[in-house]
């Protein structure tokens, strides 16, 4: 049985392009869109006439995405409250539950057969990964593609630039003058968030083989939880959340140590699930 | 019925999913007092401040910022505190969430029906979903405040140090929190119990539309996060928590607590659990 067949087997079985996975991430995204809109009209209320002018702000698709997909600023120490990006945790535990179960429920169905023409548990493995990563490819290209549409269609700029207000009204601080190229924003916004949640999905798909899959989801829920919490840059959810990014310019994680901290924890994961797979029973699961 | 119910309540109290989600609990509860334990014993910290201002005569009796009631996993706003309330959804379904989807895939039901009959094994079910998700967060959030107890001056929240107890005189039973605290806390307990109790049961009826095992424990914890997410229309208009994640805080801190907001949510959750469980229950095909 060749790799690319199994990989195809994968892609077919595991409901990846169901009609209510897309309608469901269609539905979140259009209503992050919704809910920014409404947030800019009532943070601006008193500068605009209705709820039809807010394109008067000179808004952006990067200001969509920061707003809404952005998480939050790291909590000053001396700060006693704590408030919780709820639209970006949602994202993230939205996408994990949709990769979470698949690997668990094919290896203790047709898993052990699969693996056993194929002859080696290695490739199983490294066929699951490359589904997780197209997983969420496909979930941020749809859920990206849906704002960038409502951008469009609703007259908003295309570009990645920044609006100051917005910035100070989403993030309670100013926006510094950072001179960062759209290149850059676009590493921030769009491609760190994505390689950060293939990190987060493939250690928990990797953590499926040594817990229950509830359990490996609580656990990355905690990790990404966490991650809001300490702003420190081994932390990997600290660069999903891109008002963090060096390109924006509040806080200091730079895009290139997410993306090498990002390849880094893949590769970690992908190893550890091999060696655990090649380590479980089987016989025992199927 | 009692029997059925006795024997679904054991099942999930002595499952091993119980102590689990109760532990984790206390594990935030832990993480919560220990940085309000920290935070109250550091030179600069609250005691330091009372036993200055005592010294300058300021206060002519001793009034403390500190007190269990603000100190306690539902009053305090620290990463524990948070990691319990945000994940409060998935915790009180892990006892017992997955029990109806598993027993309706493993045939276990074909045995059970025929004995007792569907609406018994239904109510039975919902009544153990209910008492064990409310208990899985009402154990570590009553430990927490115990345990505020042995630690702070049980002095009544003083208006004076509003900044440390920020509560607002337009939330819910206001003027209780600062009369009988106690009982304000005693009453949101019982109010947590009941919500807790609720989102496990929504993990029971969402078994009725999603057939995928681990949708039972996950989607009662989406759905909530979506609710969470429709505080955004009107948050900055009429100043009012919508989000029921957050209105299951004591002490609320942006917005204000009201009881018909509480009472709207509680009646949506009903209405998504008991009636549908019956309900479909009783249409439901198990053979």
């Amino acid at each position: 049985m060749k790799f690319f067949n199994l990989f195809r087997y994968d892609l077919r079985r595991s409901r990846l392009f169901s009609p209510g996975r897309i309608a469901v991430t269609a539905g979140l995204f259009s209503f992050l869109f919704l809910c920014f809109c409404v947030d800019v009209f009532q943070g601006f209320y008193f500068e605009l006439k209705s709820f039809w002018e807010i394109n008067s702000l000179s808004l952006s698709f990067g200001d969509v995405l920061l707003s809404k997909t952005g998480g939050i600023l790291p909590l000053n120490a001396q700060s006693q409250s704590f408030l919780f990006p709820t639209e970006w945790l949602a994202i993230q535990m939205l996408l994990c539950y949709f990769t979470l179960g698949y690997m668990q429920e094919d290896f203790t169905r047709g898993g052990a057969q699969v693996i056993t023409r194929m002859g080696s548990k290695t490739l199983w493995w490294l066929s699951k990964c490359l589904w997780n990563v197209c997983s969420v490819t496909l979930f941020f290209c749809l859920g990206y593609g849906i704002l960038f549409l409502l951008t469009v269609l609703t007259g908003k700029s295309p570009a990645f630039t920044l609006n100051p207000s917005v910035f100070a009204f989403y993030f309670s601080c100013s926006l510094p003058e950072t001179g960062a190229a759209q290149s850059e924003l676009f590493l921030a916004l769009c491609v760190l968030p994505w390689l950060t949640a293939a990190a987060v999905n493939l250690v928990q798909m990797a953590l499926t083989i040594f817990l229950k899959p509830a359990y490996a989801y609580f656990a990355t829920g905690c990790w990404l939880i966490v991650g809001v919490y300490y702003a420190h840059a081994l932390l990997l959810p600290n660069y999903g959340l891109s008002v963090r990014s060096g390109a924006v310019g509040v806080y200091g994680f730079q895009s290139v140590t997410g993306v090498l901290l990002c390849l880094g924890t893949m590769a970690l994961a992908v190893a550890a699930g091999a060696l655990g797979l090649r380590r479980k029973d089987m016989i025992a699961r199927a | 019925m009692k029997r059925v119910f006795r024997m679904e309540l054991r099942k999930a109290l002595h499952g091993r999913f119980f102590p689990a989600a109760v532990c984790c609990g206390l594990l935030f509860a832990v993480l919560n007092s220990i940085d309000r334990v920290s935070q109250h014993y550091s030179g600069t910290g609250f005691l330091g401040m009372v036993d200055a201002a005592e010294r300058m005569g300021y206060v002519k009796y001793p009034i403390t910022p500190t007190t269990p009631y603000s100190e306690w996993l539902g009053g305090a706003y620290t990463l524990g505190a948070t990691l319990f309330f945000t994940l409060l959804p998935l915790l009180a379904v892990l006892p017992y969430g997955h029990s109806f989807s598993e027993e309706l895939r493993s045939g276990y039901l074909k045995m059970v029906v025929p004995r007792c009959g569907r609406k018994r094994y239904f109510l039975a079910k919902a009544g153990a979903s209910f008492l064990s998700g409310g208990l899985a967060v009402v154990i570590p959030l009553a430990a927490s405040f115990l345990f505020g107890f042995l630690i702070f001056p049980a002095a009544k929240p003083n208006v004076i140090y509003n900044q440390y107890f920020p509560f607002g005189h337009a939330n819910m039973l206001a003027g209780l929190v600062h009369t009988h605290p106690l009982l304000y806390m005693l009453l949101y307990l019982g109010i947590d119990f009941v919500f807790a109790g609720l989102f496990a049961c929504l993990s029971v009826s969402s078994v009725f539309f999603f057939r995928q095992r681990l949708a039972s424990i996950i989607l009662p914890f989406l759905f909530l996060l979506g609710c969470d997410m429709l505080r955004n229309f009107g948050a900055y208009v009429t100043y009012v928590e919508i989000s029921p994640m957050k209105l299951m805080r004591a002490v609320p801190l942006v917005n204000f607590t009201k009881g018909p907001v509480l009472l709207g949510w509680l009646c949506l959750f009903v209405l998504l659990t008991l009636p549908l469980i019956l309900y479909r229950g009783c249409k439901h095909e198990i053979f």
